[in-house]
């Protein structure tokens, strides 16, 4: 009976969803199952299994961050240390640095502004491809600043350079633990994400910890703008943060100028790319679409949001008015992350103690929480993803899924920059490796080398 | 060649979702009972969750013992239907629930009187009530500018008063009608509630108590550094019923649910609510809280990671009481 019930429920969902069941594991759990079928029923409705931090009130409906009435992108790109043509850093009203209360003395930046890591559209507003010191000068303040991430860790400038890899300590700024405890220690090497379409992230931050891009923007400047373990929240003010937001969600950062209707369900456009995922991406060879029903087959299940390719599992965003940005609700995360078995690949071979200096390292351990309560003391070996903010062992590994517009200039790829080419992403996914991972188990993929050469034809026009 | 995507028409979806539920349904019976899970829509759907000890432990809470050495807990099933205007809270264990239950609290160890707070000290012979909560809009306090004592808030002045105005966030509370489970504790506690007019269960005529958590006088409290400052239970007078909500208020800004013990007759009228508890949990969080876990409202309130702590009470089973009176006078630079 329940088989039937599901094969009945997954005949009668459509494309998309035929792409999910067909993909259903051989026996998955009965959690496994239902979650599966509510991701495929799409349509807004939810269905959902507590599994780590994944919402119960996940819904797969293009719905995203709104604007703070009033906010300014002009105020917001200057706040950014972008200049007017976006092509250069100017700081002039880009550094966060004088008194604060919260600081308890005079904040002192290093020089560093968002576009610092994040260097204009030839860039996709990220890094340029490694070695960054091929085409930034060792004397830019993405250099020179280091340490706000870095703190002496011995093995920064090397993983900066030649991996284009930040070391992010998640728990940081927590100064309601102590400085020993392991969830202020707790770091990972990450990418500094091309901002291209990031007004359509369900969470922000390689992880999606961030509920809002005001809290991924605070955060980057506490962290990367100075060196010190405290906050100063009062040089960042939700008004700035505000205009800062307009600007990173306004034209510039659209892949597409017709993105910007998804957005908006009063535009008369909206429907047309909510309904047709492929309404902005066109195909010029049949290799390509050939290659667009593989990814509709094989890849659509988490990279689903129409015209984007991110996931669309979101739970109502805060902002706009609708919610609150001071709401402690539903954080983090407000999206659905996958663990794909990059983290536990490491594939550059990055370290994860905590750095005591003087050549001496120590191994971190991390309680983090089982499902059924008992508590797992994890010592850390790579890097653990989600679980270092929502310490659930479930979240071990998780990440946001990218968006993929543009793709084929993204590299290199993976939140640890761990594949240089789109061939290796797409034989990564293609692996025993992938296959054998959390979500790899759940979303397996299978590509015959037609299907593969297809595929990336496709990607390439992306 | 482009693909053609249709969007569903709204019927086809409510009856995919029924489908959901009878394939949950089915699917449940192989699956552990202490899995959450939801389906559905904003108009129909259900959510499954079990409640915890401690999950939900806010400030000068106290959590009581159980039957059974606290080892069983209830699960909640909470399910709705705006097409009927109904929805179904129905909570069910073995021996979870201690019957007419009493409470015995120590003033300035585990009780403080609070203004903002009407309930008793001790509870003989109490009843249990059932609580749905949501985050509610930011809510206005009032401090005396020459003390900064905190005076009230938006609720109990009809016009705002010439104070210090503050707003923090809060949370809205529902209480079902009294409850008391079988002489062995078990637990088979079902009711509704309308749709679009989510009223009390024992008192219709009133809706959600408006519950926040500010500090008494404002040299208590960094705004930076919650852990180190005082915040305080608030508590509003019940809103009249006009003020009702509709349900998928609640869901859209996620759920908390509590179980509170209550003295046996009304402490105060109109009727408000007592910080002394059993069961809990939520999906506020992404989640919810795992067993022997609490939410960490502090961190929540500062927006640090991670939103979770060990609970304090786990392992025992006793009476937890959850500690947030500080000695930190922020005016005289931090000292007592």
């Amino acid at each position: 009976v329940k088989h039937f019930q599901l094969s009945f429920l997954c005949g009668a969902l459509g494309i998309g969803a035929v792409a999910a069941c067909s993909n259903a594991p051989p026996s998955p759990s009965a959690a496994e199952r239902l979650g599966q079928a509510g991701s495929a029923l799409g349509g807004g409705t939810f269905g959902n299994f507590i599994s780590g931090s994944y919402n119960l009130q996940l819904r797969d409906i293009a719905r995203f961050e709104p604007l703070q009435p009033g906010s300014d992108p002009v105020h917001g790109r200057q706040l950014f240390g972008a200049s007017a043509d976006l092509q250069t850093q100017d700081n002039t009203f880009a550094l966060f640095q004088g008194p604060s209360q919260a600081f308890q003395g005079v904040v002192v930046s290093n020089g560093r502004a968002c576009f610092t890591c994040h260097r204009g559209p030839s860039t996709g507003f990220g890094f340029p491809k490694p070695p960054l010191s091929a085409s930034i000068p060792l004397t830019d303040p993405l250099f020179t600043g280091i340490d706000g991430d870095a703190q002496g860790d011995p093995d920064a400038m090397n993983n900066l350079d030649n991996h284009a890899l930040i070391k992010h300590r998640i728990g940081r700024f927590n100064e309601a633990r102590s400085e020993s405890d392991p969830y202020r220690q707790v770091f990972g090497w990450r990418k500094s994400l091309r901002l291209l379409n990031v007004a359509f992230g369900h969470g922000f931050l390689t992880d999606g910890r961030a509920r809002d891009l005001f809290e991924a923007d605070r955060g980057a400047v506490f962290a990367h703008t100075q060196s010190s373990d405290s906050r100063f929240d009062d040089l960042f003010p939700p008004p700035d943060a505000n205009d800062m937001e307009a600007f990173q969600f306004s034209a510039p950062f659209l892949t597409d100028p017709q993105l910007a209707a998804l957005r908006d369900p009063t535009n008369p456009l909206y429907a047309r790319l909510v309904s047709d995922p492929f309404y902005t991406v066109h195909t010029t060879s049949k290799a390509q679409d050939r290659g667009k029903w593989v990814f509709v087959q094989q890849c659509m299940v988490c990279h689903n949001t129409p015209n984007v390719f991110n996931n669309i599992s979101n739970v109502q965003a805060l902002g706009g008015g609708i919610r609150p940005i001071t709401d402690p609700a539903f954080g983090p995360p407000i999206g659905r992350d996958f663990n794909v078995g990059i983290s536990e690949r490491n594939g550059n071979n990055l370290r994860f103690t905590q750095n005591l200096g003087g050549g001496q390292f120590a191994p971190i351990v991390l309680p983090l929480a089982n499902e059924d309560g008992t508590t797992n003391n994890l010592t850390i070996t790579f890097d653990i993803g989600l679980a270092a903010v929502t310490a659930r062992s479930e979240d071990i590994g998780r990440f946001k899924v990218p968006q993929l517009r543009g793709v084929v200039n993204a590299g290199p790829y993976f939140h640890d920059n761990s594949a240089d080419t789109l061939e290796q992403v797409v034989d990564y996914f293609n692996s025993a490796a992938y296959a054998a991972s959390k979500d790899g188990r759940k979303f397996p993929v299978h590509l015959n080398a037609h299907e593969r050469a297809d595929l990336l034809e496709f990607l390439k026009v992306l | 060649m482009g693909l053609s995507f249709t969007i569903r028409p709204k019927r086809q979806a409510l009856g995919l979702a029924t489908g959901l539920l009878l394939v949950a349904v089915t699917v449940l019976a192989d699956s552990p009972r202490d899995v959450a899970f939801s389906v559905g829509e904003d108009d129909v759907g259900l959510l499954h969750i079990p409640l915890h000890r401690g999950d939900i432990a806010p400030f000068e809470l106290t959590v009581i013992a159980t039957p059974n050495n606290c080892e069983t807990n209830p699960v909640l099933d909470l399910s709705w239907d705006k097409s009927r205007n109904i929805v179904d809270v129905h909570i069910r264990g073995k021996g979870v629930l201690p019957r007419y239950p009493n409470v015995s609290r120590t003033e300035g160890v585990d009780w403080f009187p609070n203004p903002w707070v009407h309930e008793p000290k001790d509870i003989v012979g109490g009843r249990h009530q059932f609580w749905v909560i949501t985050p509610g809009p930011d809510v206005t306090f009032y401090y005396d500018p020459t003390n900064l004592n905190l005076i009230g808030s938006q609720y109990d002045f009809a016009t705002a008063p010439p104070a210090i105005p503050i707003q923090l966030p809060s949370l809205l509370a529902l209480g079902s009608q009294f409850y008391q489970p079988a002489p062995n504790g078990d637990v088979d506690f079902e009711y509704t509630i309308p749709y679009d007019h989510m009223v009390r269960g024992d008192a219709p005529d009133f809706s959600h108590l408006v519950v926040s958590f500010p500090p008494p006088n404002l040299c208590l409290v960094d705004p930076f550094r919650i852990d180190l400052s005082t915040l305080r239970p608030y508590v509003s007078p019940p809103q009249p019923a006009s003020a009702a909500l509709s349900f998928d208020q609640y869901l859209q800004g996620g759920l908390v649910f509590d179980w509170t013990v209550e003295p046996p007759e009304y402490f105060v009228f109109p009727p408000s609510v007592t910080f002394v508890a059993t069961w809990s949990n939520l999906t506020l969080l992404g989640g919810g809280i795992p067993k022997n876990w609490a939410f960490d409202i502090e961190a929540a309130f500062m927006n640090v990671a991670p939103p979770i702590r060990p609970w304090g009470g786990a392992g025992s089973c006793t009476n937890y009481f959850q500690d947030h009176i500080k000695t930190n006078n922020f005016c005289t630079g931090g000292a007592p």
